[in-house]
């Protein structure tokens, strides 16, 4: 270290923060994750590029990793996980009945009861594991042995925008990283051609909040979630404007190159200026690359069958869940995709209808799950990748009107496959209605630092520091879950 | 007025002494008032310019560095342009300078450019950032805040008058209070109202969270304390009790936002009739139902014509018995709604239709004309049964539809492919229907057939003769009201209406410690006060006299902020207008000057500017001349000499100033320095907020729109970018891409990221390509002949130089390169095309978006 440099002493910031992270790493690296270290030197090598200039470049992570990327398939307006994933025979007892737990101030709406309502469908055991699964996963649970259910989830917002906030981003207020920008921070990308965290919406709109959901907040800007469509262009500006041949622009980038190189001549030593003429290196490459990443005309028809593209239902969620799979075997480090879009029963917000919501949205996601887990599975990559099934909270054990679920909470849950959990088993539980999170209860905070343990991330060290403090994604608190790790 | 303030100014040079000497050992540097340090000694100085440069030569001299030599003066100008103006210099002016052999011809550019109305622009733009300004709420439902604009130009006005920063300041905590004839000073509490407001989570929680964010933004903005962080605790690092931060809400606690209205009688009276209107509107909007109404129908020779335009106008024919059938028909769209947000606008082909309201619908053009969809229609709402599908309607071609329904599978084709195919156990029979929104269409070739291939229908009966239910009178659409509505909310955004807060009354508001935060846990009352690290003793604020207007509250505080004896107000605005000089301030933290924040890297020249500044009247300006007449902002900022690599070494950041650091323009001045090389840049200052273009796909993130669709971006989009509207859900994604502060929070500095799909914005986004056009095509225009002559203007528009004679040889070369490719393909125009793409490659250059 250069005893001339009088900044190591005082708070890093950051640009330091990047800079000497990288020399720890260097010096510490050794000891854990010398192949990742490996691949960070390569990558350094191939792309000669300085962390504190090429944002995404691979970076080791703290220990070693089971899991190298993440696709998260959200399912926004808060699934029903009574009807679906924590079965609770003893709403059958209580139809019709008050709850003793229930309290007013925890539902959204006013005209939510206290009387409970049954499930209005029926639940088995599937698998070795013997997992309870609803009628209306008959793909998912198929796959029962691969699931780690999370049933004692809670949140602290029965509003969708905060809720969903503090799904992606550990707070429910708007405006800090996603849980995607604090991975690609941590870990840079995998991927020289493509972007490293990518989000796919659904085709009847953006969840509330639009891009606030994959924000990079103060980390820079380097870290936010790129949209990817699944239909038309994939990212916006990914092809020159009509009229433009690639020859023609292969023409203007040479030029522009050039220029560069000796304006860069002028200017030794300014690693900035460097990166940038990268920048449009790796743009033009991604401008190559991505079309082939979405070319879904490359998988046999097997293969689009199994995640439902067959299938009108199921067809669009297929094809994003297809997409994802072909983008984390490409290096993308995150994904995410939402199912359900705008609002209300074009969500899996099924406040009144119950049953026509979930019959239209269980059978658009069931097949496509099934079948990335499955793919993933065979293709020996659901070692390596964490999926992550669930919404931003779940809905009431009573019922809303006459057919309807109002949101919760207090007790809701998910599901992750792959990515070094352990399959078929439960975690945690609600109450007997599925109420309010009883046993194990687990934070958002708890299951974002267990997605970044899984990565290999100590989320206690992956802090950013910005306004005077060392930020983090799980803010003070957060306990990684070891019981659910393999 | 004055007397109550002079009093109030007693009162706070009796409150706010400077802390004891005595006491000063343990106290944070920061906490102590600054005092004018001597100039250090310098040996052998030949460098200075001006006493900021001694203090930076002593300290470069300590270090063993040696200053970078003075940069020629076409760069010098370059940068001050771009630095007081955020745009680069004409060549007329370049020359004026390097003609003008005058002694102070330095120091008259600068004034010269501090008196250009663009000097308010870029450097209002620095104070937006610190004051999280944006034109809507935030939050799921992101209202538009109308009259926000106001506080966005009261800043460019500031700045351009160079009002007193204790003024400046004074205002935007208590200009209800200090001046409440004046609009201005109504308007200068935007700054408390800036934030963003959370939605409809419990009314109580929300205005505290509210509070919270003028806390933290008055303390970090004007103090550089993060007095934010004791609201639950005491501050785990500074000298910062829990209960300072309840002293400070309990001088905003009785505030209230308030939308003052300060104008003629007319302007009031405008705004109650329009705020009338605009209720009625809605009135009739919330009225106007989307019930399906019979049109205007005419069979002209074979083909039936519908001749209205209006919100879901239909007709059925055929018969209600009819089960399983396909349906075959041509359509034709012959016009339709351009305003944007209409996504029932398009055209409807239905089956199965029992009467006016209840069947199935094909509808093509959903979604601003970019989707189909298929539809339930149950009553007149309506139920959509698959995803929609991409697909535009284009006017005036024709269509061909095909629609079957065969046991339980019912499938829906345009042009022979296949849009639909659905299952599902029970459709009922029914006739057809025909229609559309917000558009005209006209239907032929019409043939419906049974499943045992008996035809059913060929051809259109005379529909006027038929009987079909009256037609309202629906003159006024959807689209026309909506217009109607927004030409009202335009009108009424442009009245004297200020964004304020002003106190509910004299009698203050009792506030109370909140333990660990939580509002609905609280503790001891707490009075009002100051933060108490930085008074020696607490500052008195005598309650208001009865029968006030306000509590006077904020106006004490704010005096006290600006008061001389105030140790951070001078040093923390200095420090800033370093730091928007330098890329860095003299403390790395700008916004934090606490234990937690860094050490400054001259302290003595930072308290020297601090005095310097308060002794001149608080004057920004004034420091610009200071601070840029000086030798050390006036060096180059990289050669290849074997000195300035060995000042690289040792000074890695520039933090020394060994050099002037070179750093990327923010986005907004890549923005405006497009537009001003190609010409397009439209000067008019003020008003309500522009929404230039959004590509389109970006749009469909947000759940409901909050950008209108533009399908061509005129002169009005092509203001400068401190006029753009913000749309904390929707921002520009020039903007965003490169590294725009997100509105949530005050944003000290920004950071500067460099990544691909910036690159891929800048080389294919329209944006740039249009620009690129318009500025080939003004340069022809101008120089229709010579292409030497070309180069060099656009060289002097974009890089405000001239091109050396090697770039004008590699210039000509690319441009008959580019010319040899468009003749090949025999393009129209190929001199003026591959002058396009020349600007466009400029537009790319890293010498074009990097100060140096």
């Amino acid at each position: 270290m250069n005893p001339q440099d009088p900044f190591l002493s005082r708070p890093l910031s950051v640009h330091d923060s990047l800079v000497s992270r990288r020399r720890l790493l260097q010096t510490a690296g050794a000891g854990f994750g010398s192949l990742a270290l490996q691949h960070l030197l390569n990558q350094e090598q191939a792309v000669a590029v300085d962390p504190a200039v090429n944002p995404l470049a691979a970076r080791p992570p703290h220990f070693a990793p089971r899991a190298k990327s993440i696709i998260f398939l959200f399912a926004y307006g808060g699934p029903s996980h009574v009807d679906l994933i924590d079965y609770k025979p003893a709403l059958e007892k209580w139809h019709g009945k008050s709850i003793p737990v229930f309290d007013k101030a925890d539902a959204f709406n006013k005209t939510t009861k206290d009387t409970a309502m049954k499930s209005p469908y029926r639940f088995e055991r599937h698998g070795k594991s013997g997992l309870y699964i609803s009628e209306l996963f008959p793909q998912i649970a198929t796959c029962a042995d691969h699931l780690c259910i999370l049933n004692s989830l809670h949140c602290e917002s029965n509003n969708h925008a905060p809720a969903l906030f503090q799904m992606n981003t550990g707070f429910i207020l708007a405006g800090r990283p996603s849980m995607g920008a604090w991975v690609t921070y941590g870990l840079g990308s995998e991927s020289d051609s493509l972007p490293a965290f990518v989000v796919m919406w659904d085709h009847r709109g953006g969840p509330i909040g639009g891009a606030q959901n994959w924000t990079s907040g103060f980390l820079p800007a380097a870290y936010q979630g790129t949209p990817l469509r699944s239909q038309g262009e994939p990212i916006i500006d990914l092809k020159p404007p009509a009229g433009m041949s690639i020859e023609q622009q292969k023409m203007r980038l040479r030029f522009l190159e050039k220029l560069n190189r000796r304006h860069l001549e002028q200017n030794p030593g300014e690693a900035e200026l460097t990166a940038r003429i990268q920048s449009y290196e790796l743009a033009y490459r991604m401008q190559m690359a991505a079309p082939e990443a979405v070319d879904l005309e490359q998988e046999t028809e097997e293969t689009q069958r199994l995640y439902g593209i067959d299938r009108p239902i199921s067809s669009y969620f297929g094809r994003q869940c297809l997409l994802a799979r072909r983008m984390v075997e490409r290096g993308v480090r995150f994904v995410q995709v939402y199912s359900g879009g705008a609002d209300q029963q074009l969500s899996w917000d099924a406040h009144s209808g119950l049953r026509a919501n979930l019959e239209q949205h269980c059978p658009e996601v069931d097949q496509p799950v099934a079948g990335l887990i499955k793919d993933l599975d065979r293709r020996g990559l659901l070692d390596e990748t964490l999926v992550i099934w669930g919404g931003e909270f779940g809905r009431m054990p009573t019922n809303q009107g006459t057919i309807g679920r109002d949101h919760n909470p207090r007790g809701f849950s998910m599901f992750m496959a792959g990515g070094g959990t352990r399959g078929g088993m439960n975690y945690g539980a609600t109450d007997e209605f599925g109420y309010a999170a009883e046993e194990k209860p687990t934070s958002i905070h708890d299951l974002h630092a267990t997605c970044l343990h899984l990565l290999g991330m100590d989320h206690e060290q992956l802090t950013y520091h910005h306004r005077s403090r060392d930020m983090r994604l799980t803010d003070v608190s957060g306990t990684v879950i070891k019981d659910i790790i393999a | 007025m004055k007397r109550q303030l002079s009093v109030l100014s007693l009162i706070l040079i009796l409150g706010a002494a400077s802390v004891d000497a005595q006491d000063s050992e343990e106290k944070h540097w920061a906490f102590i008032s600054p005092q004018r340090p001597a100039l250090p000694t310098v040996a052998a100085d030949q460098w200075s310019r001006s006493p900021i440069d001694r203090f930076i030569l002593a300290e470069l001299q300590r270090r063993k560095l040696t200053p970078a030599p003075r940069a020629d003066k076409s760069r010098l100008l370059r940068r001050a342009s771009i630095d007081l103006r955020g745009l680069p210099p004409t060549r007329a002016e370049v020359e004026a300078f390097l003609n003008d052999q005058q002694p102070g011809a330095w120091s008259r550019v600068i004034d010269r450019l501090l008196a250009s109305p663009r000097y308010g622009e870029r450097w209002g733009r620095h104070w937006l950032d610190l004051a999280r300004y944006a034109d809507s709420n935030g939050f799921e439902f992101d209202f538009v805040r109308p009259h926000a604009w106001h506080y966005r130009d009261y800043v460019i006005d500031s700045f351009n008058s160079d009002k007193p920063y204790n003024d400046f300041v004074r205002e935007q905590i208590a200009g209800d209070e200090i001046n409440p004839a004046n609009f201005a000073s109504w308007v200068a509490t935007g700054f408390c109202r800036n934030g963003p407001t959370v939605g409809n989570q419990a009314l109580e929680k929300n205005r505290y969270e509210e509070f919270h964010d003028i806390i933290s933004a008055t303390s970090e903005v004007f103090l550089g304390l993060t007095l934010g962080c004791a609201r639950c605790h005491d501050h785990k690092y500074d000298p910062i009790p829990q209960r300072d931060y309840y002293s400070m809400l309990a001088i905003f606690h009785t505030s209230t936002k308030r939308e003052k209205l300060l104008g003629s009688k007319q302007d009031q009276l405008n705004n109650s009739r329009l705020s009338k209107e605009i209720r009625e509107l809605r009135e009739q909007l919330r009225k106007l139902t989307d019930k399906p109404t019979a049109g205007k129908w005419r069979l002209v020779d074979d083909t039936l014509v519908q001749e209205m335009t209006g919100n879901n106008v239909r007709t059925v024919l055929g018969d209600s018995t009819w089960k399983d059938y396909s349906l075959e028909v041509e359509v034709k769209k012959t016009s339709g709604t351009t305003e944007p947000f209409n996504f029932n606008a398009g055209i409807y082909l239905g089956i199965r239709t029992q009467d006016f309201g209840n069947g199935f619908l094909l509808h093509l053009g959903a979604s601003d004309n970019r989707e189909h969809e298929i539809l339930r229609e149950v009553n007149g709402s309506f139920v959509q049964l698959a995803p929609r599908v991409a697909g535009t309607i284009e006017t005036d071609q024709w269509y061909q539809l095909k629609f079957t329904v065969r046991e339980g599978r019912l499938q829906a084709w345009i042009n022979q492919h296949l849009l639909f195919d659905i299952t599902d156990k029970n459709f009922p029979s029914g006739k057809i229907s025909f229609g559309n929104w917000l558009c005209q269409t006209e239907w032929r070739k019409l043939r419906i057939t049974a499943s045992d291939g008996t035809i059913l229908q060929a051809g259109f009966p005379d529909l006027q003769a038929s009987n079909l239910p009256p037609t309202p009178d629906i003159t006024l659409t959807r689209d026309s009201l909506n217009h109607e509505i927004k030409i009202r909310e335009d009108q009424l955004a442009q009245l004297p209406i200020a964004m304020a807060i002003t106190d509910a009354g004299s009698k203050a508001k009792v506030t109370h410690l909140h333990q660990r935060g939580d509002y609905r846990q609280k503790g001891e009352v707490v009075g009002p006060g100051v933060p108490s690290a930085l008074v020696a003793r607490p500052l008195p604020f005598p309650a208001a006299a009865e029968g006030q207007a306000t509590t006077g509250r904020r106006t004490i505080l704010a005096n006290w902020l600006v008061d001389r004896q105030n140790p951070l107000a001078a040093r923390v605005m200095v420090n800033r207008i370093w730091q928007f000089h330098f890329g860095l301030g003299l403390i790395e933290t700008s916004s934090n000057f606490g234990l937690t924040g860094m050490n400054p890297t001259h302290p003595d020249l930072l308290d020297w500017l601090a005095v310097e500044f308060m002794e001149n009247g608080w004057s920004i300006k004034h420091l610009h001349q200071l601070i840029m007449k000086s030798a050390v902002y006036c060096q180059v900022s990289n050669s290849r000499s074997p000195a300035m690599a060995a000042n690289r070494s040792f000074d890695r950041h520039g933090h020394y100033l060994s050099r002037f650091p070179i750093r990327r323009h923010e986005a907004e001045v890549i923005r405006d320095r497009i537009l001003w090389a190609s010409g397009a840049l439209n000067l008019q200052m003020h008003g309500p907020g522009i929404k230039p273009r959004i590509h389109p796909g970006v749009l469909e993130t947000s759940t409901t729109r909050k950008w209108p669709v533009i399908k061509t971006e005129n002169f009005s989009h092509w203001r400068r970018s401190i006029y753009v509207f913000i749309r904390r859900s929707v921002m520009l994604p020039l903007f965003e891409s490169f590294d725009a502060p997100v509105t949530t929070q005050s944003c000290e500095r920004r950071i500067s990221t460099t990544v691909p799909t910036q690159a891929l914005q800048m080389m294919n986004d329209r944006f740039t390509n249009e620009q690129a056009d318009l500025m080939a095509a003004s340069i022809i225009r101008a120089i229709p002949q010579g292409t030497a002559k070309q180069i060099e203007a656009v060289y002097w528009r974009t890089l405000a130089r001239a091109p050396t004679q090697q770039e004008l040889n590699d210039c000509q070369e690319f441009l008959e390169e580019m010319n040899r490719y468009h003749k090949e393909r025999a393009s129209d125009n190929p001199e003026q095309r591959s002058l396009t793409e020349l600007c466009h490659v400029m537009f790319n250059l890293n010498e074009f978006v990097y100060q140096d």
